[in-house]
């Protein structure tokens, strides 16, 4: 698929930089290739965080935490399995938990089992990271344009159904029955995709 | 009636890799993606678009850098060896014992009718999740939900109204189902539960499967 192949490889090009880095930082500490990390996804993660309304100070502590976690976990990074983003998306996704099941009840001891740090649950079967990237983008451009500008809002910009509404100018009644279907819809589309690949 | 259970999931599924649920329901699907493997895909396949969102965000500047940075660099922090893949050792997914900090064997539970037992977790972002302790065979009372309810069977298994749930399958349930689940005669049912709290509802949309919520 010629569409495929370019939509890849202008993703590469990034991911594997970055990948690298990670992998420099896993080898041997190297401070400038994680200072070059640290100052790309410290102020994005930070900026994710926020648009989840986490408050500001709170924000750049969970940021934070994933930094650390990322200096000192780097060698569980595996560029076939993610990118460096998604990665440290996931480990953002948690620490917010983290915190808010802290601040409510009490400190885990660090030491259990269940509190080392994890990355997700892998798919089961084996999807090269920037090929799954290529192939979601591409199952994307397949939803009619409305659907598509929900997904979008909803991912990109992390809108709430209210604030999609808004928004939009859609009843939020509407906006979430169209976003159930879209993602439904999506998901059709990726799984008529792998049937496709597997041939 | 309930709306179709697929597309509320799916919904529920792209929230998580969102990064955007609710916290209690983001335990829900981590430890539903644990026990079964059927959703995994889908999920994976979602947050290769949420990396990608990471890469494309506005930044937003951190406070201190330099110290930050000096913070990281100078706690004589080894790098940590790599660790085993993540096994679940325990007798609840990783994600739930993480979340509730202890594991069904260590919790203190409490009695709360003859076969029945649970543990309030309290309220987080808006939503209160729970662990439930059902003896094989055992019915709780009829009841409705003020909002909505969503479950994840952990062990054994249950049926209501609606149909029959395994290890690892997620029940939706809104205000107007009469619920009314019988834990399986196989054996003991535990599920971890999360209902909307219901004095922040504001208004007559459920708000639980709005899966984008923020309070």
């Amino acid at each position: 698929m010629g569409a495929s192949r370019v939509v890849r490889e202008v993703a590469v090009a990034q991911n594997d930089a970055f990948a690298r880095l990670v992998e420099e930082v896993a080898r041997s500490q190297d401070r400038a290739a994680f200072i070059q990390l640290y100052d790309h996804y410290a102020p994005r993660l930070n900026a994710y965080l926020i648009r989840l309304g986490t408050p500001a100070g709170v924000a750049e502590e969970l940021t934070q935490e994933v930094m650390v976690t990322l200096w000192r976990k780097a060698a569980l990074f595996d560029r076939s399995k993610s990118s460096v983003g998604t990665w440290l998306f996931r480990i953002a996704r948690n620490r917010r938990i983290d915190s808010l099941r802290r601040d409510r009840l009490g400190d885990l001891d660090p030491n259990e089992p269940s509190f080392q740090p994890q990355d997700n649950i892998d798919a089961d079967e084996y999807l090269d990271a920037q090929v799954r990237e290529a192939r979601v983008r591409l199952a994307l451009r397949e939803l009619p344009e409305e659907q598509l500008r929900l997904v979008e809002l909803a991912f990109f910009k992390s809108l709430s159904h209210s604030q999609i509404a808004d928004e939009t100018g859609l009843p939020l009644g509407t906006v979430k029955s169209r976003i159930r279907l879209a993602f439904t819809r999506l998901r059709r589309i990726l799984e008529a995709d792998s049937q496709v690949d597997v041939d | 009636m309930a709306p179709n259970l697929d597309q509320e999931i799916n919904a529920l599924l792209a929230g998580y890799a969102a990064g955007a649920l609710p916290a209690p329901l983001s335990v829900m699907v981590e430890a539903h993606l644990e026990l079964s493997p059927v959703n995994r895909r889908f999920v994976a396949d979602l947050e290769a678009l949420s990396g990608r969102g990471i890469e494309e965000i506005a930044p937003v500047p951190v406070s201190s850098r330099d110290a930050r940075l000096a913070a990281i660099f100078g706690a004589d922090i080894a790098p940590a060896p790599v660790a085993p893949r993540p096994v679940r050792a325990g007798r609840l997914p990783v994600a739930i014992r993480r979340f509730v900090g202890g594991d069904a064997d260590t919790l203190a539970w409490r009695t709360v009718l003859p076969g029945v037992k649970e543990i309030k977790l309290g309220e987080f972002d808006g939503l209160k999740p729970s662990l439930f302790w059902i003896r094989a065979g055992t019915a709780m009372p009829a009841h409705t939900h003020e909002g909505d309810e969503a479950t994840l069977v952990l062990e054994g298994g249950f049926s209501d109204i609606l149909g029959t749930y395994g290890v690892g399958d997620i029940s939706i349930n809104d205000a107007t189902v009469d619920h009314k689940p019988v834990a399986d005669d196989e054996g003991d049912c535990i599920g971890f539960a999360v209902t909307d709290a219901p004095l922040r509802l504001t208004g007559r949309i459920g708000r639980l499967f709005n899966p984008f919520i923020r309070v």
